[in-house]
């Protein structure tokens, strides 16, 4: 007899704006899934290829009636990055494809003139979208609630949590989409939830006896300063504050450099849920007082990509030669040019290290020099944008006789 | 656990190094431990003159990237002295790629790829004009030494401060097609390192011994000891007269030509692999177990039939540590090489290391 019985289950509610699941108490596996996740647009369209059908989350929260276990907030832009987190196998991955996502994906291209599986990491016009008929759902995508949610990557068991609500709220705005998507309006979908119950009675027992226990996991917050424009080949030095972490214990951090205006992002294939990388730019943080990076801090693109992923490289980060630079020297005549991987140009430079304190004091000390040369994608490096920093805090949910408590660690 | 960042530099700094030149750090980390796979050797590389050579031809091994540039690593502590020798380590690195990956996940995976390393050789020529502005290739190099290879994190109080001494390579070794005036540079070297606080618990790092020998006739027998229990045997092979050239990748794995058999000995007993290894197949499989176990390999037609490398023997003991300086060990190869094309047979014995 199995020991896990899976359910299908229907929102509570459901608007093109915000989805609601409501669970019966039961105790669930860690593995909630989402699927049928599909837009209704208003003309042909397709998903971005970095994160597909991730790119509609606006937030995903998890909540025990009123309190609120987890929020995931600017869900596309965590997603985005997490696809980075993949090994090549992972291409292959059935949920990958099911995603919608066609990140380092492989297909037939020629190489010496022959037909040969070639690796490919996003052309200019991703194929992938919602069907076309609205009635169907071949093309829907899935979401593993674990991708999300670090809650749920705390224990494999779910235990006995009173009223728990899962809530969605959808992106609205169409940059949702790849390419030129000004025009395209759309509604969304009902999506399904599956939760796997723990149905054997060995498990069950062991876990619905306990009625007092303590969850410690750790979330995901982020915070975002605005970097102002620069001049070209002027120097930028900007030292700015981080308060939205103070007091907080803090793992790892994630930096993600978000553009703020979609002038050069309008069609691009990947929109601005990447991260836009800048001409000779440093880092360092003022950590509780003391400069974190000893020797003036992280100043190459190669400095910056090891510290991201030795941090966040679980098993790597997964983004192709070349693209950490802006440019290179001989792009016109080297082997970016005209390939998939030069589409992604500048797009996905995420800076990330590890912390492991707890913070009183956060400052961020940048610098980069504008730079154009006339095309969009130099633009970005003169251009303001956002600095999204993530850091990983951690938490602890208590449940005591049915009254559950979530506090900072 | 608070994490601390280190960058320490060379211990006599200078702006730049060049070929067949020292860089040493001292790394001093009282009352820490060293976090495990955390070095990082980060730096600038420059070739000179490269639009004047020989219509921008000028190459480097793309699977190793600036793995190239470190010919010898000596690892050394307070307490032990010198714990690591590392001899033709770029060749063993190249070994690495072409058995544990494949071409496309040494183009994408970031922990390859801050080295500067690519699929193809032919991609490097145009790369090594560097980035636009700066002029150069910034790099963040893993290296493939002792303290990048153990299984747990390192503490100070079990081996005191660690000197790490690094050789660079020839301008012949590191690039390939490069002309007269074309010379490689690195500017701002120094060293990351992350440290925590604590550990004394001893851990183990994979290292291995290398052991150089030439195959100049049809029928060769190789004999050898080396002085510590090794893992494995794993053996790659280059034309002599390729060896340091410039018109030659020096990491080349070559194919050696119409092995009909491969036998592997120890103490001079034929007993303890009880059989020839005749076929092709039997050979490469073998030397792909010998390197370690991966989903991947670069070791496929292509590579090796139509562009004659990626080729290799070796044995891997089964899981069982010998001893090889007590048990000698020895591999008779029949093939069809003449003493007017030597190949130098590069053996590498894995082992490892405590710290």
């Amino acid at each position: 007899m199995s020991q896990i019985r899976t359910h299908q289950l229907f929102p509570q509610y459901h608007s093109s704006t915000r989805t609601e699941f409501r669970l019966e108490p039961k105790v669930y596996l860690n593995t909630f899934r989402l699927a049928n996740i599909q837009p209704h647009p208003s003309g042909p369209i397709h998903y971005q290829y970095l994160n597909g059908v991730g790119g509609l989350f606006q937030s995903i929260t998890i909540f025990s009636g009123n309190t609120v276990i987890e929020e995931s907030r600017n869900t596309h832009e965590w997603l985005a990055f997490n696809q980075l987190r993949s090994s090549n196998p992972v291409a292959l991955d059935i949920e990958h494809s099911l995603s919608g996502t066609r990140w380092g994906g492989w297909k037939v291209g020629p190489r010496n003139d022959e037909n040969v599986e070639m690796i490919e990491y996003g052309d200019t016009d991703p194929t992938v979208g919602p069907d076309d008929d609205p009635t169907d759902l071949t093309k829907a995508g899935t979401l593993s609630l674990q991708s999300a949610l670090q809650f749920l990557k705390a224990d494999d068991v779910v235990p006995l949590i009173p009223d728990l609500r899962i809530v969605i709220e959808w992106k609205t705005d169409s940059d949702v989409f790849a390419g030129d998507s000004d025009d395209i309006t759309f509604s969304m979908d009902e999506p399904v939830l599956f939760a796997d119950e723990v149905v054997g009675q060995k498990l069950l027992s062991s876990v619905t006896e306990k009625t007092n226990y303590r969850i410690p996991y750790y979330v995901m917050e982020f915070d975002r300063v605005r970097i102002r424009s620069v001049v070209n080949e002027a120097v930028q030095d900007e030292t700015v504050t981080l308060r939205g972490f103070n007091g907080k214990s803090v793992r790892r951090m994630l930096v993600v450099n978000v553009p703020e205006s979609n002038e050069h992002h309008g069609t691009d294939a990947i929109k601005k849920d990447g991260s836009s990388s800048q001409t000779l730019e440093k880092f360092n943080f003022l950590v509780n007082g003391r400069n974190y990076f000893p020797q003036g801090g992280i100043d190459s693109e190669n400095k910056k990509l090891s510290t991201l992923a030795y941090s966040w490289g679980t098993p790597n980060i997964n983004i192709p030669q070349g693209i950490q630079f802006n440019e290179l020297e001989n792009r016109e005549t080297s082997f970016l040019r005209q390939s998939t991987v030069d589409n992604l140009r500048g797009m996905v430079s995420y800076f990330g290290m590890y912390l492991g304190q707890r913070i009183s004091e956060l400052q961020v000390v940048y610098s980069r020099t504008g730079r154009t040369s006339g095309t969009p994608e130099e633009n970005n490096e003169l251009l303001a944008f956002y600095m999204d920093v993530w850091c990983e805090v951690g938490r602890v949910l208590s449940v005591n006789n049915g009254r559950v408590q979530v506090s900072y660690a | 656990m608070s994490r601390i960042y280190k960058s320490i530099l060379p211990q006599s700094v200078r702006s730049s190094y060049g070929e067949n030149e020292n860089i040493t750090f001292v790394l001093s980390f009282a009352g820490q431990k060293i976090k495990k796979g955390s070095l990082r050797l980060c730096g600038n590389l420059t070739v000179s003159n490269l639009d004047a050579a020989d219509a921008g031809s000028v190459s480097y091994d793309a699977l190793t990237g600036v793995h190239s540039l470190w010919s010898s690593i000596v690892v050394e502590t307070e307490k032990r002295g010198v714990i690591e020798n590392l001899q033709a380590l770029p060749r063993y690195i190249h070994m690495e790629a072409e058995t544990l990956r494949n071409d496309t996940d040494v183009l994408s995976n970031s922990e390859q790829t801050t080295s500067l390393t690519l699929a193809r050789d032919d991609q490097t020529t145009k790369f090594l004009g560097g980035v636009v502005i700066r002029e150069d290739l910034p790099f963040s190099c893993k290296l493939q030494c002792c303290l990048n290879k153990s299984d747990g994190d390192i503490s100070f109080s079990r081996n005191g401060v660690i000197t790490l001494s690094i050789r660079t390579a020839s301008k012949n070794q590191f690039l390939t097609n490069a002309g007269a005036t074309n010379e490689y540079s690195l500017t701002d070297v120094m060293l990351m390192y992350q440290t925590e606080q604590g550990g004394s618990s001893p851990v183990s790092a994979s290292t291995y011994h290398m052991v150089k020998h030439t195959v100049s006739s049809g029928s060769s027998s190789v004999q050898t000891r080396v002085p510590a229990v090794c893992e494995s045997v794993s053996c790659s092979f280059i034309l002599a007269s390729r060896q340091n050239q410039n018109d030659f990748n020096d990491n080349e794995c070559a194919v050696v030509p119409s092995v009909s058999r491969l036998q592997w000995e120890f103490n001079d007993s034929l007993s303890m692999v009880k059989y020839d290894m005749t076929d092709r197949d039997e050979i490469l499989y073998n030397y792909l177990r010998s390197m370690g176990v991966s989903d991947f390999n670069n070791v496929r037609v292509n590579t090796l039939v139509n562009e004659n490398k990626t080729y290799g023997i070796g044995l891997n003991f089964g899981g069982v540590g010998i001893n090889l300086l007590k048990e000698k060990i020895g591999v008779d190869i029949i093939s069809g090489v003449d003493n007017t094309s030597p190949y130098s047979m590069y053996m590498y014995f894995r082992s490892s290391v405590s710290l």
